[in-house]
């Protein structure tokens, strides 16, 4: 693919797309996604209670501190993934179920928020006639990220959504959903990639691509 | 208390402005490309001029170096901020600077595109972002709040002013040397640089009070005044303050972009060939606004610097259609030019701003946090997008971007520094 072609979206790296400008655009695009919804997510709990003096995994904006292996993973097999998950002391909530989930929303909705960022900059630079490419794959890689919360499994957002529905006394399957939902969900980006048979993308796809259209202002 | 500042006070603030200067080489990223851009024969070898030995690029393969370093400067900004925090302005400045001149060196040895990506996009970015947090607090730390203004126009003025002798330097080392040793010669002279002024940063050691303001007796108190108790960047949060700041910013950084990013292409399509004029006034202004806003705001206080350049710049968007429609270059210029006098304004304000409210010893991180209202600033441009295919013409976006600003300069004035209950500290 060639630098003045657009670059796909959703963009999945493989053998066709690994230019040097396309890698460290994705992997730039990447950091930054994963930065900002984990601090989104660190900024909501402490606005909505749960403050930490001094905790380590949140507020140092180190976005490769904030990296989780399976999600890092998923970014390379299946273009979407999310960031180590923080922990959260739901007992200093008001409403404890409500405000996680609230939460881990603040994730997607700053993604959202990066690709409006990115969109404006890629505005400034077109009024100077400056080809805006690289943060086109911003925009694409923060959407991406975004909309593929919307999977109902955990550490996704949607999935500790299902995951406040599960009855509190049901510890076990509370548990077990938690820690399977990273692997399902690589999984299922790996079972995509190798079949070519879209299992979660034709669902997904084309609600990215509007919105990226939006963004990117044709 | 010493009514003056030590020597070593001063030494560090042009020490810092050094550093900034050899940082801000983003500013004339410009002059490389116009030696490598030829769409028609983009991938095909360069065989004589200055761009001997290279590719011919095309416009977004010119673009994406530059891109690449605003995202990963971005990227590193408060990381930057916590390592001048931990370990001193000496290590970021050096640090950042030294990757800058690798970056530099490597793209003009590699004489490619994935060497302008890996060295300027790449290095180029780790270098800006480590080393643009490092000079400023480190200079404020000597300053009391009464001449927080100046200083920190001075240092930012340094990166906002470095297009002015960097795009010249440059242009004349691409015609006598070529455009691959142009970046190594620019390398070697950012390393000199760094090293030689980076070595001479410092924060004011411990229990070293700045002095204040000398007032006569009577007199009203000094207009800018600070916290003595230095905020950590997880209680900013609390502090609705902080949300105020980054409101600020947005008002400054979205009006000055909109006239920018439509007003100035106007006007160079206008002047033509000499377009350039009005690109170096818009530098020369950004660097000036910089240390002219710091500097009054240090005597008429923050919120009335921050309200005479937001609000002039409103007045200035309000007329700005009929400027524009008038096609009168004078005009175009002084409008053009109270937008970047406004932009390059709120970033010398912002940092002291952060200073007086959050103390000197967080600062890096402290302003990384207000640094975001930047970022968000940049919705205008793309809202004003919007306005324009509904409206067909840009007139709403300016009227809402004047509006912005005025409320910005309202949220100002009821903004007072917020209070450090953990230390009973007292206004």
């Amino acid at each position: 693919m060639t630098p003045n072609t657009a670059w796909s979206v959703p963009f999945i790296l493989g053998p066709q797309n690994l230019a040097i400008d396309a890698v460290v655009s994705f992997c730039v695009s990447v950091l930054l996604a994963v930065l900002v919804n984990a601090e989104a997510q660190a900024f909501a709990s402490t606005f909505l209670g749960d403050s930490r003096i001094g905790a380590k995994d949140r507020f140092h904006f180190n976005a490769f501190l904030h990296l989780d292996i399976l999600g890092s993973i998923c970014y390379l097999v299946g273009g979407f993934g999310w960031p180590r998950t923080m922990e959260i002391d739901r007992s200093k909530f008001a409403h404890p179920r409500l405000y996680t989930v609230i939460t881990r929303l603040a994730g997607p909705v700053a993604n959202f928020l990066l690709a409006g960022i990115a969109g404006s900059l890629a505005a400034v630079m077109k009024s100077f006639e400056w080809d805006p490419l690289v943060f086109l794959m911003v925009i694409g890689v923060s959407i991406t990220t975004a909309i593929y919360n919307l999977i109902p499994l955990p550490p996704l957002a949607m999935g500790f959504l299902v995951c406040e529905l599960i009855p509190p006394d049901d510890v076990r399957t509370r548990s077990l959903f938690l820690q399977a939902g990273p692997f399902l969900i690589v999984a299922l980006a790996l079972l995509e990639r190798i079949t070519h048979q879209g299992i979660i993308s034709p669902y997904v796809n084309p609600i990215i691509e509007a919105i990226f259209t939006y963004f990117r202002g044709v | 208390m010493a009514d003056k500042v030590p020597g070593k006070a001063w030494k560090v603030v042009f020490c810092g402005t050094a550093v900034n200067l050899c940082l801000g080489i983003l500013y004339a990223w410009s002059v490389w490309t116009k030696q490598l851009i030829s769409v028609p024969k983009a991938g095909q070898l360069i065989t004589e001029g200055p761009g001997l030995g290279w590719t011919y690029l095309t416009n977004a393969q010119a673009a994406n170096p530059f891109s690449l370093c605003v995202l990963i400067f971005a990227l590193l900004m408060i990381p930057g901020g916590r390592i001048q925090d931990k370990m001193g302005p000496k290590v970021g400045a050096i640090t950042g600077g030294l990757f800058l001149a690798l970056g530099c060196i490597i793209a003009g040895l590699t004489k490619s595109y994935t060497g302008l990506i890996i060295g300027f996009g790449v290095f180029g970015g780790i270098g800006m972002g480590i080393g643009y947090a490092a000079p400023t607090p480190a200079a404020l730390s000597w300053f009391g709040p009464h001449k927080r203004g100046l200083i920190a126009g001075l240092v930012v003025g340094g990166y906002g002013g470095a297009a002015l002798y960097i795009a010249p330097l440059a242009t004349y080392l691409i015609g006598a040397y070529g455009v691959a040793s142009s970046f190594v010669i620019l390398g070697i002279f950012f390393a000199a640089v760094v090293i030689i002024a980076g070595s001479q940063l410092s924060k004011a050691p411990p229990g070293y009070v700045a002095p204040a303001l000398v007032t006569k007796a009577g007199a009203a108190p000094a207009k800018a005044a600070g916290t003595l108790v230095d905020w950590a960047p997880s209680e900013i949060f609390k502090a609705w303050q902080f949300y105020a700041l980054v409101f600020m910013f947005i008002g400054t950084t979205q009006s000055g972009l909109l006239v920018i990013a439509n007003a100035a292409p106007i006007g160079t399509k206008i002047l033509g060939a000499s377009a350039w004029l009005l690109v170096s006034w818009g530098g020369l202004i950004n660097a000036l606004g910089r240390v002219g806003t710091g500097m009054y705001s240090d005597k008429i206080g923050r919120g009335n610097a921050y309200a005479v350049n937001c609000l002039v710049s409103a007045a200035c968007l309000f007329l700005l259609p009929s400027i524009l429609g008038s096609n009168n270059i004078l005009l175009m210029f002084l409008a053009v030019g109270i937008a970047y006098w406004q932009y390059g304004g709120g970033l010398a304000l912002m940092p002291a701003y952060t200073a007086d409210f959050f103390g000197p010893k967080n600062l890096g991180m402290n302003y990384g946090l207000v640094f975001i209202g930047w970022g968000l600033g940049f919705f205008m441009t793309r809202l004003a997008g919007t306005i324009k295919d509904i409206t067909g013409s840009l007139d709403w976006a300016f009227y809402l971007s004047a509006l912005v600003l005025i409320v910005a300069v309202l949220v100002s004035w009821v903004t007072k520094r917020p209070m450090h209950l953990g230390s009973g500290e007292v206004r």
